[in-house]
């Protein structure tokens, strides 16, 4: 098995996107957890609001997994056959998993505070929780959309 | 917002749990509704209050019950509090009104009466008598011989890196300053003033500054911005009142510079240059709103002044001074992470038991809802 500096190169992006994002991920849910716990703890009825706001900063970890998964796919890491990728093939899925790995790891953070924020609006106003879920769900967008990104230009990748 | 503030994630969303059990204005209406205090006792029974009121009997022994709901709040929010030792600026304002007590006491040669102090300071009733025996016994002044003399300064805020270790980052907890030690140099320095000047005001002044220092330096700990703001206001607050009160009774500037305390946003100075500039009480007031119209506190002092003179007593002064704290600490609401909001449910609570004391006070002693009424400033919730 041949391993070039390419297949080094979109290893690198795919583990990019799995570690980035996976810390803010990691970091956010634990932020929402402890503010969720102080509510549970007084309130145990707010379990299942509370246990929402929690998740939305999970999904940027979700999505560079994703990201990395579509990369290993393409690379034939899946497959059993791993191709040898030339060096500016490699760069191109090390640059493809950069939206991804940057901007899910930040908007996990940015989630996080906006979903702690909204822990507080189900601790006080549970029936606004409808509301209060849009404010975190915004910034999901971003995280939407860089994932997307990267997914589009793994796909564009053309690997022979 | 820091990541140090992020440490207060569970103690806040836990308060606004808590706070939603705070009484509201329109529960305390019905309360002051109520035909008397055992009406008030019974509608308590469905609050937060409930242990409390069960736990009064022949229904007047509600300063106990009181003092047990906010000894229950305060070690529940201490408990859960990633820096439990900025809410001892909270227990320690009743360790310093216990200290008055028994350096009172002490002076006498007596025992502090129970019911003179508050079971919720953070010094045990022995510590707080063997520091005033010590205190005592070092000034004495012997037979012939005078107590060595106070010298009168401007009060100033401590110099220097505050005596606290310096903390604030992620996971660890700020040491802030061990009241024990204010304590016995405050026990000291009032028993000195006391032979200095005489009269029991002396031991009240002095421990109120001691009790300031100490609150200055545990508001310099990083993260306490929000209790730093409360304390410069406090301070300021209760600067203005003496003032109103020693411009009322003609006391003399030496006496009013004593009972001054440091770390407001108007300079102590400032304070006495203005009560100096006018000699009468009703210059001094004058005098008074002028300094105050070029800091936050015109409009509060203009109207508790106008109040004054149409009731004659401070007590509309008073109200406005809670409504102002009050505002500075309604901020918290806003506030998602850090100490602010716990320091603010902490301090609602308190007013909320004052308000419950005086319906219980006046309900018992007759008086009519509107003239309670009168009395109660606005609640946090």
């Amino acid at each position: 098995m041949e391993i070039t500096l390419g297949t080094v190169l979109a290893f690198l992006g795919a583990a990019l996107a799995v570690i980035f994002p996976g810390i803010g991920s990691g970091i956010g849910v634990g932020w929402v957890g402890q503010a969720a716990s102080g509510v549970v703890t007084e309130d145990p009825d707010k379990f299942g609001q509370t246990l929402l706001l929690q998740a939305l900063p999970g999904t940027q970890g979700i999505y560079g997994f994703l990201s990395a998964f579509m990369i290993m796919l393409k690379i034939g890491v899946l497959g059993g056959k791993l191709v040898p990728l030339p060096w500016h093939t490699g760069m191109l899925f090390f640059l493809a998993a950069l939206p991804v790995a940057m901007n899910c790891w930040w908007t996990a953070y940015a989630q996080a505070k906006t979903s702690m924020a909204c822990v507080n609006i189900a601790a006080k106003r549970p029936e606004e929780i409808g509301k209060a879920l849009t404010f975190p769900a915004m910034v999901e967008t971003y995280a939407v959309l860089s994932f997307l990104a990267s997914l589009l230009l793994i796909f564009g990748i053309p690997v022979e | 917002m820091t990541l140090a503030d992020m440490r207060f994630a569970h103690a806040v969303a836990r308060i606004r749990v808590l706070e939603q059990r705070l009484l509201d204005r329109g529960r305390l209406e019905r309360l002051l509704e109520a035909a008397d205090a055992g009406e008030v006792l019974h509608l308590l029974a469905e609050t937060e209050y409930g242990a409390a009121a069960a736990a009064v009997k022949g229904g007047q022994d509600y300063e106990h019950a009181l003092a047990a709901e906010l000894q229950r709040v305060y070690a529940l929010v201490k408990s859960f509090s990633p820096e439990p030792r900025l809410l001892e600026a909270w227990a320690a304002r009743h360790t310093f009104h216990n200290l008055k007590a028994v350096l009172k006491a002490a002076l006498r040669g007596e025992a502090a009466e129970e019911g003179t102090l508050s079971p919720l300071g953070a010094m045990d009733r022995g510590r707080l008598e063997a520091v005033a025996a010590e205190a005592v016994g070092e000034g004495a002044a012997r037979p012939g011989q005078a107590a060595a003399p106070v010298a009168v300064s401007l009060p100033t805020v401590p110099a220097g890196p505050p005596q606290v270790r310096v903390g604030g980052t992620v996971g660890e907890r700020v040491a802030g300053p061990e009241v024990e030690g204010y304590v016995t140099r405050a026990a000291k320095t009032a028993v000195a003033a006391y032979r200095s000047f005489g009269g029991p005001e002396e031991i009240d002044q002095a421990v109120d500054r001691a009790y300031q220092e100490y609150l200055l330096a545990l508001a310099r700990v990083p993260g306490a911005e929000f209790l730093r703001g409360w304390v410069e206001r406090w301070t300021d607050l209760a600067n203005l009142r003496t003032f109103l009160r020693f411009a009322l009774a003609g006391r003399d500037a030496g006496t009013l510079l004593r009972a001054l305390l440091p770390g407001g946003a108007v300079p102590v100075e400032r304070l006495v240059e203005a009560y100096e500039s006018a000699p009468a009480p009703r210059a001094r007031l004058e005098a008074l709103q002028v300094l105050a119209a070029r800091t936050p506190y015109g409009g509060l002092v203009s109207e508790g002044i106008s109040r004054f003179e149409a009731e004659g007593l401070l007590h509309g002064f008073e109200r406005l001074m809670d409504l102002y704290l009050l505002d500075y600490l309604r901020r918290a609401k806003r506030e998602t992470f850090g100490l602010a909001p716990v320091w603010a449910y902490l301090m609602a609570k308190e007013q909320e038991v004052r308000l419950l004391r005086l319906i219980l006070v006046g309900k018992s002693a007759g008086l009519s809802p509107e003239r309670l009424r009168e009395r109660m400033s606005d609640v946090y919730a």
